[in-house]
């Protein structure tokens, strides 16, 4: 491939990754003719590009469905589920900590099997900033957007403001370690039962 | 039971031209000049056609040194039954329909 710039270049890596390992064949196919391509090679590795998504799309579409559902399932669960274990601890039904646990569990549930899901080539990277960001900055969007709230967001973090119950920036630091963690520990699970 | 959908106008456009020379492995840059397409519809349309046995595909080595191999196309008999399907269908449509006719 001495002929390809670094542009094409990264386009065919973009390609290659957007594929997956299942369709290299066709992504080198795809590199060779660029090469072959010339001048013209630019616009080819873009159509490349495009063509790779089609592919992966194609092949694997229920896994990038369920892959893009469960971070939204997983944030929805874990919101809907707190206001009434919330309610149900106001009315001293149940401690202070199933406040955390009745939301968080089936929320890990849903990571883990995202996580598993996902065990195919390298780690998904993307899927776990998609999914830290669900479950973290979207919840605060969605909150400003509904009640149409002008408090500051620096108000989040104040000394006296709490996240499931500990101080914010432990609170914020430990539950996205927890998602990590629940992420990875089901695509190493995933991998070695594929293995 | 999966639903096998007729070759779309893309599909015929490519099978027609891996027809004019049935036993010539083409690239995908010869198809692609050929008929119009863009390498982002020609290689989804190429695997399809590869998966469903219309074409077949090898590498070839490179004619200058230093190129990497590329890999080439050819209409398979199979290909060519649905090629001569899709003319019949594609000129089956063309034709006026007789209940659609105006009246002299």
């Amino acid at each position: 491939m001495s002929g390809l710039n670094r542009v094409t270049r990264t386009l065919l890596r973009l390609a290659d990754w957007i594929a997956g390992p299942l369709q290299s064949e066709w992504t080198a196919a795809m590199a060779a003719e660029t090469d072959a391509a010339g001048a013209q090679g630019i616009g080819w590795a873009i159509g490349c590009v495009g063509a790779a998504f089609t592919m992966r799309v194609r092949a694997d579409w229920l896994r990038i469905l369920l892959l893009a559902l469960l971070p939204v399932g997983a944030s929805l669960t874990e919101h809907i589920l707190f206001f009434p274990a919330a309610l149900a601890h106001r009315a001293d039904w149940i401690g202070v900590w199933a406040i955390v646990a009745l939301p968080v569990i089936p929320t890990l549930a849903m990571i883990f099997f995202a996580g598993w899901s996902s065990a195919r080539g390298s780690f998904p990277f993307v899927l776990a900033l998609y999914l830290l960001f669900m479950l973290e900055a979207f919840p605060l969007f969605v909150f400003f957007v509904l009640t149409g709230s002008d408090v500051p967001i620096s108000a989040f973090f104040q000394p006296d403001a709490t996240h499931w119950l500990l101080p914010a920036y432990f609170g914020i630091a430990l539950s996205l370690s927890v998602y990590l963690a629940t992420l990875t520990a089901g695509f190493a699970f995933g991998r070695r039962r594929r293995t | 039971m999966k639903r096998i959908r007729p070759p779309s106008r893309q599909t015929l456009a490519a099978l027609e031209f891996l027809a004019q020379s049935p036993d010539q492995w083409r690239y995908g840059l010869e198809i692609a000049k050929a008929t119009g397409l863009k390498s982002g519809s020609l290689y989804p349309l190429l695997k399809r056609c590869d998966e469903r046995n219309l074409v077949e595909s090898q590498w070839l080595e490179p004619s200058e040194q230093g190129r990497p191999p590329r890999h080439a196309y050819r209409i398979t008999p199979q290909g060519q039954t649905e090629l001569k399907l899709g003319r019949s269908r594609a000129a089956a449509q063309s034709a006026p329909h007789p209940l659609k006719e105006k009246p002299a």
